[in-house]
């Protein structure tokens, strides 16, 4: 029942997420368009929720154009105020660790020491990690999640098949744990 | 005793006056009986009275840890607290106990001092007024001081009273309002824009925002990493140098600290500031600054003029641009920052379980308010691919400019920078909310962001009470890395100004059992 889909990213899901961005304001900014409000709400996976917010998004924007004023020519962008020293380095030894129990408690769905996510973003996705005849099956079922790293930045995430990567399971709904097989 | 400075109370816990224990209830009745300032969103009874126990065999055997053993404290709801349960006034961590101490927790724990509790904020501590939290917001003690009172009776009679409570400021309010209302002797707050100096500015207290990489931010819940500093709110200037010296130093556990040795803190007393060379900025001269903040500002000036220090006007010229440049890198760090709450391995999580990417925005939907998804979804347009250069890189290279106005001031030979720390006093929170959250923020952080922009150490200390009854701060900027200097000069006008105590008796009214057993009244309620 194990399968190596590893990874399982954030996908552009194809089709219409939600009702709103039809509803956006033709009158907003020029700027804050339908499709730019859909595609903010992927990105940030987070909504607008109401007229206001996009509006507050026009401000936000209008606000941070005032930049365009200052005069920036051969100034080099500053990441960290700290950027003459040396970044500190700690040496790669295990200091601590061996809190997996502790870390799960906090967790609202595990299994064993595996965090429970619901099924992958979207049926297309399932169908090129299970192959088609799995997909109405595997499309009610949970992921489990091994790495607690796994799901880190939902900004960079894309979606990778790698058999060597951190490991991502899947089990029917109801299906028995490992140790029970 | 509760009236006391830190190193006050240190003392007489040394001589036995007062022990951890007597001390530690008699600040958690004081919490209880100000429970309506909602400064506080968990009070750690148990966890206080048992480190006072502790601390109180050590005082026994003659075997005290320091300055801070037995010492009530409170932490801002945003840094990690091992078994308490870390809150971010969010419900987003609504129940999430983490699993580890902040640094900063840790290091006080060690030292012996008495974590009284987790103190309020705003959601994630993004605004300036505590009012923006899902535990409701935070009032400013100073609402109920007899200080304000009189002066209110003077003018109105008819409104209501308790309807025209006034803000903290923030985003650290809880951590301001624990200090001025006496209820511990320390709290910690974050400072990333001002959020350390704002409220203690409007509460009357000393609010420090040391230099970035000097105090560690591993088990600060992040907001900006590039600017985020753990504050030090206290009642006085010693006893920020006394925290911010068992605070200070490199930590294996965050890279961006420094490692250079940290000297101790203890502040020598200045007497003479003939050497000394004040910086006046000349564009923190705003329209907006209210005309008493303006006047207490030069009347600053010319108390260090007239003992012999250099005041000279300055100019930062890439002020104008801060605030601007400040909302582009906050709300693109934001967006990243944020990602980590997809409610998988901790915090809230949705019903939901239809497909991943469902469950995710459901749970940020029900976790974030307004302002913080507001935040995430400016973030995420400055950072889109055709935008990145326009306004997050555009950011990063205006930050530079601002950054080194402050090394060409220093250069010059300016020592410290002051600057108001706030456009006016405290206002009633009826009248904050009438703008929303962005806005209050491009205004009340126009004096503090830039600092935070530039790394430096900065400190809002109390200077007088307005025509209000309410207290004026002032802001000292020092050199990268010179916050010993800062604080130095920070006390010796501490200490020519005299700002007055908090006179709260009508709010200790039936808590006057507390204060029976004042054996030296030199510092006592009055």
């Amino acid at each position: 029942m194990w399968v190596r889909a590893v990874w399982l990213g954030l996908r552009a899901s194809a089709g219409g997420r939600r009702g709103f961005s039809s509803k956006a304001d033709p009158q907003g900014s020029r700027r804050v368009t339908a499709e730019l409000i859909e595609h903010l709400e992927r990105l940030a996976l987070v909504d607008f929720g109401s007229q206001e917010a996009v509006a507050r998004l026009e401000k936000a924007i209008a606000f941070a154009d005032r930049l365009r004023a200052v005069d920036t020519d051969g100034v080099e962008p500053m990441e960290s105020v700290l950027e003459d020293r040396c970044l500190y380095l700690r040496s790669d030894n295990v200091v601590e660790g061996n809190c997996a129990e502790e870390l799960l408690q906090n967790s609202h769905r595990v299994v064993e020491e595996y965090f429970v996510a619901p099924p992958g973003p979207a049926s297309c996705l399932m169908e090129e990690v299970l192959g088609t005849e799995n997909i109405r099956e595997e499309a009610t079922s949970f992921i489990y999640v091994k790495s607690h790293q796994a799901l880190g930045s939902l900004l960079h995430q894309s979606l990778l098949l790698n058999p060597e990567g951190p490991q991502i399971t899947n089990f029917n709904k109801g299906h028995k744990t490992r140790e029970e097989h | 005793m509760l009236g006391r400075t830190l190193r006050e109370v240190s003392a007489a816990l040394k001589q036995g006056q007062v022990t951890p224990t007597e001390l530690c209830q008699r600040c958690l009745s004081l919490i209880k009986k100000t429970k309506f300032l909602n400064a506080y969103i968990t009070v750690s009874e148990e966890v206080a009275l048992k480190q006072a126990a502790e601390s109180e065999k050590r005082y026994k055997k003659g075997h005290s840890l320091g300055d801070l053993d037995g010492i009530p404290v409170a932490v801002k709801d945003n840094f990690s607290t091992a078994g308490i349960e870390t809150t971010c006034a969010s419900n987003m961590l609504k129940g999430y106990v983490p699993p580890y101490n902040a640094t900063v927790v840790q290091k006080l724990l060690d030292q012996g001092a008495l974590l009284m509790g987790k103190t309020n904020l705003d959601e994630f501590a993004m605004g300036s007024g505590s009012t923006d939290g899902i535990f409701g917001p935070v009032k400013n003690p100073w609402s109920y001081s007899k200080q304000y009172r009189e002066k209110r009776k003077q003018k109105s009679h008819g409104e209501n009273e308790d309807s025209n409570w006034l803000i903290t400021g923030g985003s650290s309010g809880g951590s301001a309002a624990a200090v001025s209302a006496f209820t511990c002797f320390a709290a910690l707050g974050s400072d990333t824009g001002g959020s350390t100096r704002n409220p203690a500015a409007h509460c009357g207290v000393v609010g420090l925002k040391p230099s970035y990489g000097l105090v560690s931010r591993h088990g600060l819940i992040p907001l900006v990493n590039s600017m985020d500093v753990p504050g030090i709110l206290t009642r006085c200037v010693d006893d920020a140098a006394i925290v911010l010296g068992i605070l200070a130093g490199h930590d294996p556990k965050d890279s961006t600290t420094i490692q250079d040795p940290v000297k101790p803190f203890a502040l020598p007393t200045l007497t003479d500031v003939s050497k000394l060379c004040i910086g006046i900025p000349k564009e923190y001269l705003t329209p907006e600054l209210s005309s008493e903040v303006q006047s207490l500002w030069s009347k600053a000036a010319n108390l260090f003029e007239s003992e012999g220090a250099k005041v000279i006007e300055v100019s930062l010229p890439h002020t104008s641009y801060s605030i601007v440049c400040y909302h582009v890198l906050c709300t693109s760090e934001v967006a990243s920052n944020m990602a980590r709450f997809d409610g998988l391995e901790y915090g809230h999580r949705c019903d939901i379980d239809v497909s991943t990417e469902a469950m995710y925005a459901a749970t940020r939907r029900e976790g974030f308010n307004d302002v913080v998804r507001g935040r995430i979804l400016s973030g995420n347009f400055f950072l889109l691919k055709e935008n990145y250069e326009n306004y997050f890189v555009k950011a990063q290279k205006v930050r530079r400019l601002i950054a080194r106005d402050f090394v060409n001031v220093f250069n010059s030979g300016v020592d410290v920078l002051l600057t108001p720390t706030t456009l006016s006093e405290a206002i009633p929170h009826t009248e904050f909310i009438r703008e929303d959250n962005r806005t209050r923020s491009a205004q009340d952080d126009l004096f503090t962001q830039a600092v935070n922009m530039a790394g430096l150490p900065a400190v809002s200390v109390p200077m007088a009470l307005s025509s209000q009854g309410l207290p004026v701060g002032l802001q000292f900027i020092g050199r990268a890395f010179c916050d010993q200097q800062l604080l130095t000069v920070a006390k010796w006008f501490e200490k020519r100004v005299q700002f007055p105590v908090i006179q709260l008796q009508e709010l200790m009214d039936d808590c006057s059992s507390i204060f029976e057993n004042e054996k030296l009244a030199s510092v006592s309620l009055k």
